[in-house]
């Protein structure tokens, strides 16, 4: 009889994207996070800057792409703070918000933040969270 | 020429909620409830077969469904047989999906099953397999869910337009009052708009009375080309027309403003062009309140108020029983939570028995035309439109 099936890993349960060169070719975002950076794709061709980023451009179809830095600092649109049913793993209450940088939205979870502080208006700043395994996810947290 | 199409039979599963069963005995329900609706048809009389379901793979481990699906409630496709999956619409465009090989004269007879069997014994798996509806590598990742999502369409709805908290409340208090009606509903606890505010926070400014539940359901339909339909029923209930309309993917790349929901404008216009009438035409209407902002939004989009004045319109008692049109009459998704494949096609079921007068405590007095509208995020959206055999 066989042994009961028993995996330390299963991917698809886990909430974290596989952040390696053997699994992404986008890899290279999520060494940029570790470097301090927050970054996408642009367009070498029509110089398109595409969110998420990309591996061929959604608009002239070249696949020859480079990676730009987005701003540090952005604003918040809208935010809400999430009290219950959060995924595994995650610990509430979590902070979320549709941030703007200039014409670039983003949907950003806020760490570390003072939820009394919170409104819209408010200017965040890039702050990576580095997960328990050593992958890292892009994060922000209030200015000043 | 495309041909006009009928619904003729339609049921749906008896207690949704937390199916004591498997999904094959949730399927088997849909399957009787729809033939038993109109003992007229057999089972061999079904020529296609369409399905929506959005990820049996995760809750009970089975893919490849359609032929599953159809074998369970013993049809044998000959001419189509396909799974649709749309994540909350999937049902809507199931029912679109039958119109269309209709209407084209691929198949004259089509049956559609919507089955979702969402709880499992392990329940934090199904909030988890949630996450595959967002943009699982940018957004889910993250920990950002539907309700979030949401949450930022009512803030952005409150900053805008001043809409109240107690606005957002009162499309919960009517959908669980409506429910009430409605054997099948998960819930049955009517509620003040007291109460929904003090209920347990999900994400601001949400509570949990503002969130469509975690549900098991199933619900099926039949459709047949008009001279077909005419063989089988004296009272069908015919398509009048159909929008589908979707901008972008990831959050982040919709329009800026969030509570713009542009994409339900447009489905809304081309189905009400189609179908030949306007938003004042409709009687009755099911649509996709999955969080108490959505309805407020919708009856804007849809063209029932103005843009802006939705939270009135719910106040003002206008999108219920004696109003301009009623809003949800079975309990939306708020009263009979929201079995992800199954909504849309019970919606469509809904608006079969409204439109023939069988909708007993639920009934809209003299109802002849239905809208009914799903959707999957706020930037995608599918519209369908009822009418009465004498339309």
């Amino acid at each position: 009889m066989a042994e009961r099936l028993t995996w330390e890993y299963v991917y698809s349960c886990d909430p974290i994207p596989q952040q390696t060169p053997e699994f992404n070719k986008l890899h290279q975002y999520y060494e940029n996070l570790h470097l301090g950076r927050l970054t996408t794709t642009k367009c070498r061709k029509c110089e398109k800057v595409s969110w998420p980023p990309r591996t061929v451009c959604p608009v002239c179809m070249s696949d020859e792409l480079s990676w730009v830095d987005l701003p540090d600092e952005g604003s918040i649109v809208v935010v809400s703070v999430q009290e219950g049913g959060a995924f595994p793993g995650f610990v509430a209450p979590l902070v979320f918000a549709m941030l703007q940088f200039g014409d670039v939205k983003f949907m950003a979870k806020l760490i570390d933040v003072d939820i009394a502080q919170l409104a819209p208006g408010k200017k965040v700043r890039f702050k990576p969270e580095k997960q328990y395994d050593g992958r890292i996810l892009p994060a922000f947290t209030l200015v000043g | 020429m495309t041909r006009r199409v009928a619904v003729v039979a339609a049921g749906t599963s008896k207690k949704w909620g937390v199916y004591p069963g498997t999904y094959r005995d949730l399927i088997s329900e849909a399957g009787k409830a729809t033939f038993d609706s109109n003992p007229e048809i057999k089972p061999g009389d079904i020529e296609g077969f369409v399905v929506a379901s959005v990820f049996p793979e995760r809750s009970v481990f089975q893919t490849h469904v359609a032929t599953l699906a159809a074998e369970t409630v013993g049809v044998t496709p000959t001419k189509l047989f396909q799974r649709v999956e749309n994540m909350c619409a999937s049902g809507t465009i199931a029912i679109r999906t039958a119109y269309m090989a209709i209407a084209s004269g691929l198949c004259d007879v089509v049956m559609v099953i919507g089955a979702e069997k969402m709880h499992t014994p392990n329940p934090v798996e199904t909030y988890l397999s949630l996450m595959g509806g967002v943009d699982r590598e940018y957004e889910g990742a993250l920990g950002i869910t539907a309700p979030v999502q949401f949450a930022f369409a009512a803030q952005a709805h409150i900053q805008k337009y001043g809409t109240t908290r107690e606005a957002l409340a009162q499309v919960s208090v009517k959908n669980h009052a409506n429910a009430m009606n409605n054997p099948y509903a998960h819930f049955h606890k009517p509620c003040t708009i007291e109460e929904v505010l003090n209920a347990k926070p999900v994400t601001t400014p949400f509570t949990i009375l503002e969130c469509s539940g975690i549900t098991d359901g199933s619900a099926g339909m039949i459709l047949m080309s008009e001279e077909k339909a005419r063989e089988y029923t004296d009272k069908p209930v015919f398509i009048l027309g159909t929008g589908q309309c979707a901008y972008g993917f990831n959050f982040a790349n919709g329009p800026s403003d969030l509570c713009d929901w542009t994409m339900l404008n447009q489905a809304g216009k081309d189905a009400y062009k189609m179908a030949g009438i306007g938003p004042k035409d409709v009687d009755v209407a099911e649509v996709h309140d999955c969080f108490s902002i959505s309805e407020i939004i919708i009856s804007e989009e849809l063209g029932f108020t103005e843009k802006g004045k939705g939270g009135e319109f719910a106040l003002q008692g206008r999108s219920t029983y004696g109003g301009d049109v009623v809003l949800n009459p079975r309990g939306g998704l708020l009263g009979c939570g929201h079995p992800l494949g199954a909504t849309g096609v019970a919606q469509g079921v809904e608006l079969f028995h409204q439109l023939r007068g069988e909708a007993g405590p639920r009934q809209v007095t003299g109802a002849k035309i239905g809208l009914g509208h799903n959707l999957s995020g706020l930037t995608e959206h599918s519209v369908l439109i009822y009418g009465r055999g004498d339309q």
